[in-house]
């Protein structure tokens, strides 16, 4: 009886280590260390800013610890120029 | 702040006139679309310079350049100045005139990447990471052209040909071009040279006051240390 009263306990407490064991390996696996501020760049359909895009779509900011806001200024180019002005932009491309 | 060089064009602005007007003298006393107070104000002034025809010969008529083809379509006005994909879509639209495209003027339309100089000062860790970005991503493309031009097709929704096409009349830097692009050079192919000639040209024209300090517009320390640290795959 003894034994298996202890067994539950020794089992119970196994679980309980396991399953924190996993709860931390699962937090590691997102990230070490808290998430990153953002940078609001600018997005616009032209070849020299493709690379934003691309860098975006395959996860090659978040590779490096970035955490960018992909902005479309499809509608207006130009006043993503005012818009960084205003301060609403960290980085846009200017022509 | 300018931290980075990301092209300059080779024919993807354009000005397009409505049939009948064949050359850009024949502008004069008519209507243009474009977007006032931008750099295609500035190439408008020296094509006009080129032609012959004095400032104000000419009407412009404020539009961004996304909506300039449409202006055209309209009869709103007589020519447009505009960038691909549109300058081509009016060209269609109204079966118009190429009156001129900026193969002729390569090294005049820079496009750069600008940090707040806040965000410079307090995360230079981040611009530099940026810069890093850019660094592998514009290797991917040159690399792999046609996979890189899927994944701009996708996000913006235009056919891979469409995306292929824009990429013939603009002029993608790489690394080696940014160390030029940030040099002191004289000539156009420095951002300083370029923007020098740019600011002469609008000050002697009494467009802008003064002449600017070129070297508070433009920072040189990412693409060096990219330089610094690379090796090359």
């Amino acid at each position: 009886m003894c034994i298996c009263i202890h067994n539950r306990i020794a089992r119970a407490i196994m679980l309980g280590l396991i399953a924190a064991s996993l709860l931390m390996s699962a937090a590691c696996g997102r990230s070490d260390a808290p998430p990153a501020a953002p940078i609001r760049i600018g997005a616009y359909y032209w070849p020299g800013f493709y690379w934003v895009d691309i860098a975006h779509q395959q996860g090659w900011f978040r590779e490096v610890g970035l955490n960018v806001e992909w902005v479309d200024t499809n509608a207006d180019y130009f006043a993503s120029f005012n818009d960084f002005y205003a301060g609403k932009f960290d980085v846009v491309a200017f022509t | 702040m300018a931290f980075l060089a990301s092209d300059y064009t080779t024919g993807a602005e354009a000005l397009i006139a409505r049939p009948g007007i064949t050359q850009v003298r024949e502008l004069a006393g008519k209507k243009l679309g474009l977007s006032k107070g931008t750099y295609l104000e500035y190439i408008w002034t020296t094509v006009a310079q080129r032609a012959g025809l004095k400032a104000g010969a000419v009407q412009i008529v404020d539009t961004p350049a996304e909506k300039a083809h449409a202006l055209l379509a309209q009869k709103s006005v007589d020519a447009i100045l505009t960038w691909e994909p549109f300058a081509t879509q009016a060209l269609t639209l109204v079966n118009g005139v190429r009156l001129f495209d900026t193969a002729q003027t390569p090294g005049l339309a820079w496009a750069v990447y600008a940090v707040q100089p806040k965000f410079l000062e307090q995360r230079a860790d981040d611009v530099q990471a940026l810069a890093r970005v850019w660094l592998r991503t514009t290797r991917f493309i040159q690399q792999s052209p046609e996979a890189a031009y899927a994944i701009v097709a996708q996000v913006n929704k235009k056919s891979v040909d469409e995306v292929r096409v824009l990429t013939t009349q603009d002029r993608v830097l790489d690394l080696r071009d940014n160390l030029t692009a940030f040099s002191f050079a004289a000539g156009l192919d420095s951002l300083h040279g370029s923007t020098r000639q740019m600011n002469d040209f609008m000050v002697e024209r009494n467009i802008v006051p003064t002449r600017v300090d070129t070297a508070r517009l433009f920072e040189a320390r990412f693409v060096r240390t990219l330089q610094a640290n690379d090796t090359p795959p």
